[in-house]
């Protein structure tokens, strides 16, 4: 019930700073472009030409293949990464003040006088951002992929799995959001600090390789490319967009970027409510 | 009777080394259930820091305390507890009613009872006709009956308040005046935390002054106010002569009232009988209180001498 009550409200939250109703108007847009684009005969001709090679078989025309992949395929690992790419990016903007608005002065007294355990808060909250944005998610992947569906006559029920992944890797990231809110109590310090970790892997990789082959002579995985290659296990959310699009192209999928990212998900979540319930009002 | 509040040598320090503030230097006190108990003190005189030790949301860095029999910031404590905390913040788009419905739940108000305890919460801080309005377009009055309101729907048998008529008009004060001590009929222990002297003086049983964290007196208010050895005479009839009589026992005169000190009440008959014996009448003799302003302003200056 406590729970509950965090995490109802959470969203009710969202829906006072009009978060969640921009997403959904933003969602809605998206999904009313794609009906005006699989409408278009240039798109639908690029996506099913059979002069390009696609088959008819029966009353289905399948989709033309490009260099081994469909087109369709291709289009639906792009909105995909690109719905990857926003959700997490614009989803930690939106609720990354969920966390720190507990702690505002005034608030953060009334809520720990209370008879509820400090971590519940943050849990709750946490919870509580996820499904915002399980549910933006969920609106815009099935809202283009019953457009698509329609459209096109091709079903591609395997993009579906966007709606987990996406939503996973934004669990991530958010869980870092919230480690940092937690230990500075500004969202924008979180966001920019989790930011800065994300770009610095990205780059760090490289760097290392390149000062290994200069130290070592040759392109050989050195003990810097060792280390770097090794932080990227300690940032949630990699490797999801790769299980994304193998799902899509029916290629073998390893689940190894679910379980990283959920556990380290769960570990980050753990330190945010251990560093709360120490934490001084 | 059971202390519904016991401290013992509580300590608590913000910071280290050199910057470090002392906001309580071993504080004790215990407050008896049943009654409301003022802690008063100067703004930073940590009042609040000693709310925030009981209700754990800051620890402390030495000493023990319990409420209601459980340690400070235990949960099990906080089911029987309300607190309205000094400049309070809620949700500005929830209205009166759904504030008090997150409080409830978070309170561990099980569903169907929610509603009857809010409807009869608002009641009691006469609230109930604004129940379906934002909270945003509450005024500062309301928004602290509103806080009261969130203290007391879980119906607790300790409440804290951290100066609950900050920003409340004369009309509004004397309402939760007697709100609260309608509680205290209940029987419920209040805790209050004021700098409002003569708020506090009216309903409180008994009231502690605290000062740079540390109490420097507790008692009952007629305890703390009375003034030992010094009485006040209303005497007619009297003549120049009998001033002169009266010698180093008079302190004051102000038209009528004498103000006379003795040590025993020896000296006290001594000095009536040289009243009557000049022909003066006395109508009336009380011993003399204080205001709590002036015991108060005494002993900040007192202690301000000290840390100096």
């Amino acid at each position: 019930m406590k729970f509950l009550a965090i995490i109802e409200a959470t969203v009710r939250e969202g829906i006072a700073r009009k978060t969640i109703l921009g997403m959904f108007i933003v969602s809605t847009i998206t999904i009313l472009l794609a009906i005006f684009l699989f409408q278009l005969n240039a798109i639908q001709h690029g996506l099913l030409s059979p002069a390009t090679g696609h088959v008819r078989t029966g009353q289905n025309q399948q989709p033309m293949q490009l260099l081994g992949v469909t087109v369709l395929d291709m289009m639906w690992m792009g909105v995909s990464a690109f719905l990857l790419l926003i959700s997490i990016f614009v989803g930690s903007f939106v609720t990354a003040g969920f966390v720190t608005s507990l702690m505002e002065k005034g608030t953060i007294d009334l809520l720990l006088s209370k008879p509820v355990e400090r971590w519940l808060y943050i849990a709750g909250r946490y919870v509580g951002a996820v499904l915002i944005i399980l549910a933006e998610v969920a609106y815009l992947v099935l809202g283009l992929w019953l457009v698509a569906g329609i459209s096109l006559g091709s079903w591609s029920p395997n993009f579906l799995i966007s709606i987990f992944a996406i939503t996973l890797a934004f669990a991530g990231v958010y869980s870092l959001v919230t480690l940092f809110g937690v230990l500075t109590r500004s969202s924008w310090f979180a966001i920019i600090i989790v930011l800065a970790l994300y770009i610095l892997v990205g780059f760090i990789i490289p760097l290392a390789r390149f000062i290994d082959r200069l130290l070592n002579g040759a392109p050989t995985e050195g003990v810097l490319s060792t280390i770097a290659s090794g932080l990227q296990y300690i940032m949630p959310a990699r490797g999801l967009n790769t299980l994304i699009s193998h799902t899509i192209l029916l290629q073998p999928v390893t689940i190894t970027p679910i379980f990283i990212t959920a556990g380290l998900s769960v570990l980050y979540l753990a330190i945010s409510c251990f560093a709360f319930s120490k934490k001084e009002f | 009777m059971d202390l519904a509040i016991a401290s013992n040598n509580i300590v608590k320090t913000y910071g280290r080394g050199s910057k470090a503030v002392h906001a309580l230097r071993g504080v004790s006190l215990s407050v008896q259930e049943g009654e409301i108990y003022g802690l008063l003190g100067k703004n930073g005189a940590g009042k609040t820091t000693f709310i925030k030790c009981m209700l754990g949301i800051v620890f402390l860095n030495s000493g023990e305390g319990s409420l209601l029999g459980y340690p400070f910031g235990s949960v099990h404590a906080k089911e029987q507890l309300g607190y309205l905390p000094e400049n309070h913040r809620y949700p500005l788009y929830l209205t009166g009613e759904q504030t008090l419905a997150y409080f409830g739940k978070l309170s561990g108000i099980p569903k169907a009872a929610l509603g009857e305890r809010i409807d009869r919460t608002l009641k009691i801080v006469g609230m109930a006709e604004w129940r379906t309005t934002k909270v945003r377009k509450y005024s500062k009055g309301m928004m602290q009956r509103l806080g009261l309101a969130q203290a007391l729907i879980n119906d607790p048998k300790l409440i804290l308040l951290d100066e609950p008529t900050d920003g409340v008009d004369p009309v509004g004060r004397k309402e939760i005046r007697e709100v609260l001590i309608r509680l205290k009929n209940e029987g419920k222990t209040i805790f209050l935390n004021s700098h409002l002297l003569s708020e506090v003086e009216r309903i409180s049983d008994r009231v502690a002054i605290m000062d740079h964290g540390t109490i420097v007196k507790q008692g009952s208010i007629d305890a703390l106010t009375r003034t030992d050895h010094v009485y006040e005479l209303t005497v007619t009839n009297t003549r120049p002569e009998l001033l002169t009589a009266l010698g180093s026992s008079l302190l004051r005169t102000n038209g009528s009232l004498l103000e006379i000190s003795c040590e025993t009440p020896e000296m006290l008959n001594s000095v009536m009988d040289t009243i009557r014996a000049s022909g003066g009448v006395i109508e009336s003799m009380v011993p003399k209180k204080s205001s709590l302003e002036d015991v108060f302003v005494d002993l900040i200056k007192g202690s301000a001498v000290t840390h100096d």
